[in-house]
C-alpha cells in the first residue's frame, strides 16, 4: 500500500529528516512522532505530493495501480465562505464523485456537524471546523489518509470521534498516517519515529 | 464537475462581492479621474489609450486575490492533491477571473468610453479589441499571480511579473482605436490581439499550475 524506501524530504538541497524505510500494507495505522521541526509535516506533505523536493523513493498503492491520498494539513481546505454543505459538495465535484444530498447529510451527521451545516465556515469555532472536515475524509474514498496533527483543537467528545473514525477506516481497509504529539489511543497502530537531520538519533521504525 | 466548479466560484462571489466590486470601483474612479483632468482635445485621440492602462491596472489590481483565498484556507492544496486533474479546476478559475473582470471591462467600455468622450465611432473597435485583449490580461496575470500567491505582501512583484508581459497587448489594443481613428483599417491589430490571447489561453494554465505547486512548497 505505501513503500518508503530511503526518503529524505529536502530543502535548499539539504535533507530535513534522516532517510526513512518503511512499508506497510492495507488496514494499517502509523502514528508518526517526533518533537517540533523533526520534520513530521514536510513528510505528510511530501507524500501528498505536495512537496517535490526529496531523495530517495516512494509508493502509493503501488506501481500498476497508484492511489491517491486525502490530505488534511495545518490549513483546514474548506472555503470559509461558504457552507458545510455547499463545501462537502464541492469537493465531492472535485474527487469526480455524484453524491447525493441525503449522503452528505448522513456524514455530517455521523462527525456531530448537522447542527452548523447551513453556516458559513468562517463563523465557526475551529473545532466545528475540523468536525466538518472530518466529514470530507469520510466522504472521500481514498484509500490513504494522511493527517497532520488531526487533534488540534478538537474537544475531547471529537477528539474519541476521530479515534473511532481512524479505527473504522482501518477496518475498511484503509491505511492510516497520522503526525501527532499527543499519543493516540488508536487499535494496532505502529509507530514512526522522525529524527531530524543532524540530531544523530536512531531513525527508522518501532512497533 | 466543471459545472459544480463553476457553481462553487459564483456562490463565493455572492458571499464576497467586494471581490468584484472593488476592482470595477477602481475603474470607475480612475476614468473618471482622468476624465476630470485631461482637457477634451487630448481625450479625443488619447482616450483609448487611457481607458486601455485603467482596464490593465484593474485587472492587475484584481489579481492578487485570484489565489490567495484557498492558498490560505488550504483549498489550494486540497485541489493539487486530488485524484482530479488540477489543470480543470485551475482553467475554470481563471476563465471564472476572466468572465469577472475582462468580461465585465468589455462590457463597461461603452460607458466609459463615453465619459472619456471617445468618438463614438471608434467605441465598437475599442470594445473588440478588450473582448479579444483582456483574456491575454487574465491568462497571463494568473500565471503572476500563481507565483506570487506564497508572499504575504506579492502585489509589488506581482505588478513587476505581469505588467511587462501586457506590453504587447497595450500595444495592438492601443494601435487598433488609432489607426480606426486614422480612417484606416484595425483587422491587424485585432489579428494580433487574438494571436497573443491564444498564445495566452494555450501556455497560461500550465505555467499556472506549474506556478501553484512550486508556491505550495513554500509553506
Amino acid at each position: 500500500m505505501l513503500r518508503i524506501v530511503d526518503l529524505a524530504s529536502t530543502r535548499n538541497g539539504e535533507p530535513v529528516f534522516e532517510p526513512l524505510a518503511f512499508a506497510c500494507g492495507a488496514g494499517q495505522s502509523v502514528e508518526i512522532v517526533g518533537p517540533n521541526g523533526s520534520g513530521k509535516t514536510t513528510l505528510l506533505r511530501t507524500l501528498a505530493g505536495l512537496h517535490s523536493q526529496f531523495e530517495g523513493q516512494f509508493v502509493l498503492g503501488s506501481e500498476q495501480d497508484p492511489i491517491y491520498p486525502l490530505y488534511q494539513g495545518h490549513r483546514i481546505g474548506l472555503d470559509e465562505s461558504l457552507s458545510a454543505l455547499d463545501n462537502l459538495g464541492w469537493f465531492s465535484a472535485l474527487v469526480g464523485k455524484k453524491i447525493a444530498e441525503k449522503d452528505t447529510v448522513d456524514v455530517l451527521a455521523r462527525v456531530g456537524a448537522l447542527k452548523f451545516a447551513q453556516t458559513p465556515i468562517g463563523q465557526l469555532s475551529q473545532g466545528q471546523q475540523r468536525r466538518v472536515a472530518m466529514a470530507r475524509w469520510l466522504q472521500d474514498d481514498a484509500r490513504l489518509w494522511l493527517l497532520d496533527e488531526p487533534l488540534t483543537a478538537l474537544d475531547t467528545d471529537a477528539q474519541a470521534l476521530l479515534v473511532e473514525l481512524i479505527d473504522e477506516g482501518v477496518t475498511d481497509g484503509k491505511t492510516v498516517l497520522y503526525a501527532t504529539h499527543a499519543s493516540m489511543p488508536v487499535k494496532d497502530k505502529s509507530m514512526l519515529t522522525i529524527t531530524a537531520m543532524g540530531d544523530n538519533a536512531r531513525d527508522g521504525d518501532t512497533g | 464537475m466543471i459545472a459544480a466548479l463553476f457553481r462553487r466560484e459564483l456562490q463565493h462571489l455572492a458571499a464576497n462581492p467586494t471581490q468584484v466590486l472593488n476592482p470595477l470601483a477602481f475603474l470607475f474612479i480612475a476614468v473618471t479621474l482622468f476624465a476630470i483632468a485631461v482637457p477634451g482635445e487630448i481625450l479625443a485621440t488619447g482616450g483609448i489609450a487611457i481607458l486601455w492602462v485603467i482596464v490593465l491596472l484593474t485587472n492587475l489590481l484584481a489579481l492578487d486575490s485570484m489565489f490567495r483565498r484557498e492558498f490560505d484556507n488550504g483549498v489550494l492544496e486540497q485541489m493539487l492533491v486530488s485524484r482530479s486533474v488540477p489543470f480543470v479546476t485551475v482553467l475554470v478559475k481563471i476563465i471564472a477571473q476572466w468572465l469577472f473582470t475582462g468580461f465585465l471591462c468589455v462590457l463597461l467600455a461603452p460607458v466609459f468610453s463615453l465619459l472619456l468622450g471617445i468618438p463614438d465611432d471608434v467605441i465598437w473597435i475599442l470594445i473588440a479589441s478588450l473582448a479579444i485583449g483582456t483574456p491575454a490580461l487574465t491568462f497571463f496575470g494568473a500565471v503572476g499571480a500563481s507565483l506570487t500567491v506564497g508572499f504575504s505582501r506579492g502585489g509589488v512583484i506581482l505588478a513587476l511579473l505581469v505588467l511587462p508581459l501586457y506590453i504587447p497587448v497595450l500595444i495592438f489594443g492601443v494601435g487598433a482605436g488609432q489607426e480606426h481613428l486614422l480612417g484606416s483599417s484595425a483587422d491587424a491589430q485585432l489579428y494580433w490581439l487574438g494571436f497573443i490571447s491564444m498564445i495566452s489561453i494555450g501556455l497560461g494554465p500550465f505555467a499556472a499550475l506549474a506556478g501553484l505547486r512550486v508556491s505550495v512548497q513554500l509553506q
